[in-house]
């Protein structure tokens, strides 16, 4: 009987043990292949598909000086009406007491000028300051191009939002959409215009002329997909915002710097 | 319930008019909508053809190339921050006109040589809001007085603006 | 920490309000058409004979203002010669969109509806108009097809109860999505809600069969004619019902606006207590809910105390505050809902513009026309009873009195 038991016992402990030895091994070699087909799959799509363009913008509300050099650009880049703006700075004061001044003369065309006086005496003296440039979000989910009745916002390979004016009849349903308020009715054309990240520019290699002209590099343009371009980097290495994120738009403009007074 | 003769008619109306707004459709439509998305294809190519305005600084060093190498140099403040075009305006139509190209005059595109005390103060003067590190002018007045009394007009009454340093 | 804003700023976009008083304009006219029609389907396909005097009326009715909506829409297009694109290119995300095909969809469902009720008319009138001209244009109206057997009635009818069915859920599509235009808007806390279109059909509703009593009311009194007591009696009851759940949903919007305390209820709640409060807290919700709802409820809770000229005046005076109400209701949604900036700390006045193209001159000249064009449709054809009732004046001379004019009136199915 012990014999049997022994031979028994052995067959059963190695029978075991060869059993484990191939099947952890058909494991992990299955493992293994399956990670090699995925990174062969990856180099080989790398190969094939040309390098990608995504463009990003970053905004760094710790440089801006607000000296409106980016609005007088934009409107001379790109034919801006009086009054209205395809970017702009805002100025968020913060007095003691949780109360916050925001202004924007003019969209800060000719820059700011000094919080008045009066203002001090009843507020206090402001303990934080700083400007925020806006400009349009160029969403990922856009509310704009959504609600367009005729085609005529939409959205370019590289993620730029567009407008086609000659298409656009002028409802102003986007204007409404648009929860950043970067959407306007051209008077001159009767139709939507917005800011188009210099689209005309970036598109032939060039910056956007509010980046180009920013004395500060408080605006930052560049190819999001291209992991080691500038803008990548700061990305990667700052804590990023972005405005009303709660809605889910899912805006490429990003900013570094926001604290929770600008809305 | 029978069909009747003027069941058949009111049909023939209504495909009639199904029919017509077919072929309008055929016709209004342009051919490259819905191409690329639900938009027309050639907007893209339309965007994109739009003229440049601000060329950058080396077009203007062209014509302008001792202003450019003063402002390029080694003493500049200004150097490779603040462009040419963010103080002077866009060169695009400047250097059409030069070339004889014909332009539509739009003046938001004239170039122009600036007051500086309104453009030196849009950066430097200081204000709510600016931070630290930036060179800001808290009193402009007391600035601009010579220690005799006397007042000097504008900023380039001592600083050279394209290289931002103190004339000799 | 608690922001509130100390000075108004407004984002430097928002310089106008882009949405005025025709924009105002479209949802009133389209939602007279929405209330009218269900009035006429209630009759057509629910047999509530007490609304007969007014069914052929509110088709009309509907009709004439069906025929305007598209007017201050064009009114206020940026680019009103492209108006076509969105019916040739509409994008299928945007209920704006949908406007092209809904509306001629419900159009077309409306005049075919229309066609079928006056069929008969139409056909006689062909034959016996005192005018030639207006004869052929009976005979072009009626395909050339002047069979009135009790047979080819019965089979209108069948069809005439199929459109009233499918017509009840396109007259509320035709309204529903001008609600979702608003509701879906998640940039705009005064609009985004899922209640919207609810309660943009609800007022619909209420102001169409407002509409139909007061002109119902208006001209019968002015022509010296009868005005059916019994019928003004089921129009008051149907817009009591409603009248309740409409000011009902609206409040409840608003409680739930107020309980919940978003972010953006600061601005709101600055909102309606200083820039809106006449327009909604007093006119909207006070003057133009309460009273109407009150003596509509008096007058059919003590009905049988009442006379009918009492009660007849109380529907009435109740139906125009009423129509003011839901007036007044589209002006605080549209343009109250402009009237603070998308920064939540600021806010725009709304200056009235009287002239110019999208002025209150325009508007009142819109709202105008599908009055001047019932008074068009009252020389062609019987606005309110069967044939008879239209003028003999009109009619070829010559006619033997004892001429049967009545068509074969084909059973209701009970």
């Amino acid at each position: 009987m012990k014999k049997m038991n022994r031979r028994e016992f052995l067959t059963k402990t190695v029978g075991t043990g060869v059993k484990t030895f191939v099947f952890g091994n058909l494991v992990c070699t299955t493992a293994e292949l399956l990670q090699d087909k995925k990174s062969f799959a990856n180099s080989a799509s790398k190969k094939e598909e040309p390098e990608k363009v995504i463009f990003g913008f970053l905004v760094d509300t710790r440089k801006c000086i607000g000296c409106g050099s980016c609005v007088r650009a934009d409107k001379a880049e790109n034919g801006v009406p009086e009054g209205f703006f395809r970017t702009w700075v805002e100025r968020y004061t913060f007095f003691p007491n949780g109360r916050v001044l925001v202004d924007s003369p003019k969209g800060a065309e000719d820059g700011f000028w000094p919080v008045k006086e009066d203002k001090e005496r009843t507020l206090g003296k402001p303990y934080h300051h700083y400007f925020v440039p806006k400009l349009c979000n160029h969403c990922i989910d856009t509310p704009c191009i959504q609600v367009c009745p005729v085609g005529a916002s939409f959205e370019t390979k590289e993620g730029v939002i567009l407008i086609d004016q000659k298409r656009c009849v002028g409802c102003a349903y986007c204007v409404q959409a648009c929860p950043f308020g970067t959407r306007y009715i051209n008077p001159e054309k009767g139709v939507a215009d917005k800011c188009t990240w210099c689209y005309h520019r970036t598109t032939q290699g060039l910056k956007p002329a509010c980046v180009e002209v920013c004395p500060v590099k408080a605006r930052i343009f560049g190819n999001i997909s291209d992991s080691e371009s500038e803008i990548s980097k700061l990305l990667r290495d700052n804590r990023v915002q972005v405005l009303k994120s709660y809605l889910g738009t899912r805006p490429k403009t990003r900013y570094i710097g926001l604290d929770s007074g600008v809305i | 319930m029978k069909f009747e003769k003027h069941y058949g008619r009111l049909l023939g109306v209504l495909i009639g008019v199904a029919a017509c707004f077919v072929y309008a459709r055929s016709i209004l439509v342009p051919k490259d909508f819905g191409k690329l998305g639900h938009f027309r294809a050639s907007a893209i190519d339309e965007i994109k053809a739009l003229p440049v305005q601000h060329v950058g600084a080396d077009k203007c060093k062209d014509c302008h190339n001792y202003e450019y190498e003063q402002w390029s140099g080694p003493k500049s403040l200004h150097k490779q921050k603040v462009k040419c075009e963010a103080c002077h305006g866009p060169g695009g139509h400047h250097i059409a006109k030069m070339n004889g190209e014909p332009i539509e005059e739009d003046p938001r595109r004239d170039l122009k040589v600036p007051d500086s005390m309104v453009v030196c103060s849009r950066c430097h003067l200081k204000l709510t809001g600016r931070p630290e590190g930036q060179p800001m002018l808290a009193d402009l007045n007391k600035h601009m007085t010579e220690p005799d009394g006397t007042k000097k007009e504008k900023c380039v009454s001592c600083h050279n603006p394209h290289t931002q340093s103190v004339y000799p | 920490m608690h922001h509130y804003f100390v000075e108004g700023f407004v984002l430097p976009n928002q310089n106008q309000i882009w949405w005025t008083i025709l924009i105002v304009l479209y949802p009133y006219i389209t939602g007279i058409v929405a209330g009218a029609f269900i009035i006429s389907s209630l009759y057509h396909v629910f047999n509530k004979e007490d609304l007969k005097p007014v069914s052929r009326f509110s088709l009309l009715m509907a009709f004439a203002f069906l025929l305007f909506a598209t007017c201050p829409l064009l009114g206020h297009l940026g680019r009103p010669e492209r108006a076509l694109n969105i019916m040739l290119t509409p994008n299928p995300t945007s209920a704006m969109a949908g406007f092209g095909f809904i509306y001629a969809t419900y159009l077309i469902i409306l005049a075919i509806e229309i066609w079928l009720v006056y069929r008969p008319d139409i056909v006689y009138l062909s034959k016996h108009s005192s005018s030639m001209l207006l004869r052929k244009l009976y005979w072009l109206l009626s395909l050339g097809v002047d069979n009135v057997s009790k047979s080819s009635l019965e089979s209108d009818h069948k069809v005439m109860i199929f459109l009233a069915s499918i017509g009840i859920p396109a007259a509320c599509t035709l309204h529903g999505y001008v609600g979702f235009i608003f509701g879906a808007i998640k940039a705009n806390p005064w609009w985004s809600s899922p209640m919207m279109p609810v309660i943009f059909l609800l007022s619909a509703i209420v102001s169409g069969i407002a509409m139909v009593l007061v002109c119902y009311q208006a001209i019968h009194y002015l022509k010296g004619r009868a005005i059916d007591s019994q019928c003004t009696q089921a129009l008051m009851g149907y817009l009591w019902l409603f009248a309740i759940i409409d000011v009902a949903i609206e409040l409840l919007e608003i409680i739930n606006h107020a309980y919940m305390a978003n972010e953006d209820w600061e601005v709101l709640h600055e909102l309606v207590m200083t820039k809106l409060f006449v327009s909604y807290v007093v006119i909207q919700m006070l003057v133009c809910s309460v009273i109407p709802i009150g003596l509509l409820g008096a007058a059919i809770i003590f009905r049988k105390r009442l006379s009918d000229r009492i009660r007849n005046a109380m529907g009435f005076l109740s139906a125009m505050l009423l129509l003011i109400q839901v007036l007044a209701m589209r002006w605080n949604v549209v343009i109250g809902g402009q009237m603070f900036s998308k920064s939540f700390r600021g806010f725009l006045r709304f200056d009235v513009e009287v002239f110019g193209r999208e002025g209150l001159l325009v508007a009142f000249a819109i709202f105008l026309m599908p009055f001047i064009t019932l008074g068009i449709f009252a020389r062609l054809l019987p606005l309110w009873g069967p044939i008879e009732t239209y003028p003999k004046k009109w009619l070829r001379k010559g006619l033997p009195e004892k001429q049967n004019l009545t068509f074969p009136e084909p059973a209701h199915p009970s």
